[in-house]
């Protein structure tokens, strides 16, 4: 036998016997870099009260525009807030609208896509009203929606899902029209299994792949227009402390203290990041073509 | 003779669109007893697919098909059978075969899921006993080490063995008739032969009637017990496997027997070129005037021309070979 193979078969061997999460860090190294990382944001966001010894929302006038020091590790901004314990109240925030995001569009898209793929008529209705909603750009719609409503974190979730929505219909139903058409549909038919099943074990699972993959980067996007939407003054409530509030809060004073935008600017990025890692890494995982590979 | 398992009477099927109506069955019937292996065989789209789609009612809904004759299984006529039944019916006394193993099982379900799925279903087994089933299963479709592959995806599987899974997947809760569509043409010679052994060996212990689609009159000749050819939608010749390879009578049987390779004539004999059937399949568009396959028949009069022969046996000794021929080709041959 080729020597390459049986080192192969070796190398196959010793990380059997390794344990499982040493094996699985090798194997989605990216996976896994994104998920600590995503998990010390979280982790920062829901012990953000514990952690900072100042109140994100008390002023100091006497402290203002302070560069980093012991008390204010992050400085401190046009109001004398502390930065730190903003950004890690932010992270509260701008994960909560991110997941919500993505869950909600997600869940109507599944529902309302694979309904359309499966009814003429459905189909017809639902999708002239999506490329109506479609027309309208993302947003206008978010800006419009906030403006009618009480800027509250929840109408801020509803109007960044909306403009998402159409799109994850839009892929759902296209997948689903392939789907439905596949042999192996027919052959469930021809085994007896009633449509609900069908949908359930075998259509939505031939979807999940694609749709959690579609799912994380409209988390990460969601992020970003939270902070987009707050930044022009359309987004979260002013006095809630969103990284796209304190970057807003800090745009003015860009020169005098740096710190203001940068910390919560980074913090986006890499939480941003960190989705985009996960969503890449499930697609990887959840494949079962590439989740064996070596 | 007792009432047959499965019978198909004058079944007439077609499907409408925006360019037309296409009569894809025209007629056709045939039985199936218990236990017996039934070949069909015919052309690219003479409507074997069909046939079986429409014994399982699977076809698309009115408008969209029109569908008249009657399908009955155990005296039961499907085509009026409630959708209910007809949901117990399938994967359970009747299942199917499809011919593309590659694409006929879910890619993100494993194997064993797949098949503990249709004993779930129909045997009502608990998630444990279904699984435990699934290995015998796979044991019974003859896959090495069953335990571990029943854990697998579809994509781990070779094609033959991904047939061999449907196989399992239709033989798992011991159907009475099983309805094979081309089960080996996307397969390699030397699986084909393994997987016709394999149907055959399971025909004989588990008493299951096979309905074998094929247009490979090699497979028939070695398993089938009896053969229907058609033809344009429409059955042109019936008779038992020995029978109709011993005597074809319509011409396009002749035709079809022709245009097989035969192994035993010695290589060193000049071979030429395998005869093939003139012309092509006739659209299915509009009503037949006379017989089909008329434009490509050599012997065809007149009559063939204008007026659609009648099934009926050739000649009086054995009334179960009977074609649809104006000029059988005996008649033909003895003028
Ligand atoms: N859903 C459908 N709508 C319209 N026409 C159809 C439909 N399904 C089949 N047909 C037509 O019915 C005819 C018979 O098709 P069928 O699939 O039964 O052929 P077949 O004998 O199985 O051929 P093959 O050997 O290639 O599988 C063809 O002319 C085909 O175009
Ligand atoms: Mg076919």
């Amino acid at each position: 036998m080729d020597l390459s193979l049986e080192r192969l078969e070796q190398r196959i061997a010793r990380q059997a016997n390794q344990p499982r999460a040493l094996r699985f860090a090798r194997r989605h190294p990216l996976l896994v870099l994104g998920l600590v990382l995503l998990a010390i944001v979280v982790f920062l966001a829901i012990f953000a009260p514990w952690l900072c010894a100042n109140d994100p929302t008390e002023m100091n006038v006497i402290a203002r525009l302070k560069p980093s020091s012991a008390e204010h590790v992050f400085g401190t901004d046009a109001m004398g807030r502390d930065i730190f314990s903003r950004t890690l109240h932010g992270a509260r925030v701008s994960l909560l609208v991110g997941f919500c995001v993505a869950l909600l569009s997600a869940a109507v898209g599944i529902v309302v896509g694979t309904v359309a793929g499966f009814s003429r008529w459905i189909d017809a209705i639902v999708m002239r009203f999506m490329d109506g909603m479609m027309a309208i750009p993302g947003i206008l719609l978010a800006v419009a929606l906030m403006t009618l409503t009480q800027a509250s974190v929840q109408t801020v979730i509803i109007a960044i899902a909306l403009p998402e929505i159409p799109r994850v219909v839009r892929l759902v139903r296209a997948l689903v029209l392939t789907i439905r058409e596949q042999p192996y549909i027919q052959a469930a038919h021809a085994c007896g299994t009633r449509l609900p099943r069908i949908l359930a074990r075998h259509v939505v699972p031939n979807l999940l792949t694609p749709l959690i993959v579609q799912a994380s980067f409209i988390c990460a996007s969601a992020m970003i227009f939270e902070a987009y939407l707050s930044f022009l003054g359309a987004g979260t409530p002013p006095e809630v402390p969103s990284w796209g509030n304190i970057m807003a809060d800090g745009r003015s004073v860009v020169q005098l203290a740096f710190g203001v935008i940068l910390y919560p600017g980074l913090f986006l990025g890499l939480t941003v990041l960190a989705v985009n890692l996960i969503g890449d890494g499930l697609r990887d995982l959840l494949d079962p073509r590439i989740a064996k590979k070596l | 003779m007792s009432t047959p398992l499965l019978e198909v009477t004058d079944l007439h099927l077609a499907f409408a669109s925006r360019e037309g109506v296409t009569r894809a069955l025209e007629g056709v019937s045939w039985q199936l007893n218990a236990g017996e292996m039934l070949g069909i065989v015919g052309e690219s789209g003479c409507g074997k697919s069909v046939t079986a789609m429409a014994v399982l009612r699977l076809l698309p809904a009115p408008p969209t098909t029109h569908i008249s004759g009657a399908i009955r299984f155990r005296g039961e006529n499907l085509l009026q059978a409630s959708e209910a039944r007809l949901q117990e019916i399938r994967g359970n006394e009747i299942s199917m075969i499809f011919q593309d193993p590659m694409t006929s099982v879910n890619p993100v379900l494993t194997i064993g899921e797949q098949i503990a799925e249709v004993l779930m279903l129909h045997q009502k087994l608990a998630r444990r006993a279904a699984w435990a089933r699934a290995v015998e299963l796979l044991d019974l479709v003859n896959i090495p080490d069953p335990q571990r592959r029943v854990h697998e995806y579809p994509h781990q599987f070779s094609g033959g063995m991904r047939q061999r899974a449907m196989i399992a997947i239709a033989l798992a809760c011991k159907p009475d008739v099983l309805i094979a569509d081309e089960p080996t043409t996307a397969l390699d010679v030397t699986i084909q032969a393994q997987i016709m052994e394999l149907l055959d060996r399971l025909r004989r212990e588990t008493g299951t009637a096979i309905v074998l689609i094929t247009h490979d009159l090699g497979v028939v000749a070695e398993s089938c017990d009896r053969v229907v050819v058609m033809y344009a939608g429409a059955k042109v010749e019936e008779a038992a496997t020995n029978e109709l390879f011993a005597r074809p009578s319509h011409p396009y049987t002749r035709g079809l027997l022709d245009a097989m390779p035969r192994l035993d004539t010695p290589l060193t004999e000049p071979r030429g070129r395998l005869p093939e059937i003139p012309g092509m399949v006739p659209s299915l568009r509009g009503a037949a005037v006379g017989c089909r396959f008329a434009p490509r028949c050599a012997l065809a009069i007149d009559r063939c021309r204008s007026e659609v022969p009648p099934f009926a046996p050739i000649d009086g000794a054995n009334p179960t070979h009977r074609a649809a021929c104006w000029r059988t080709v005996c008649e033909a041959i003895a003028e």
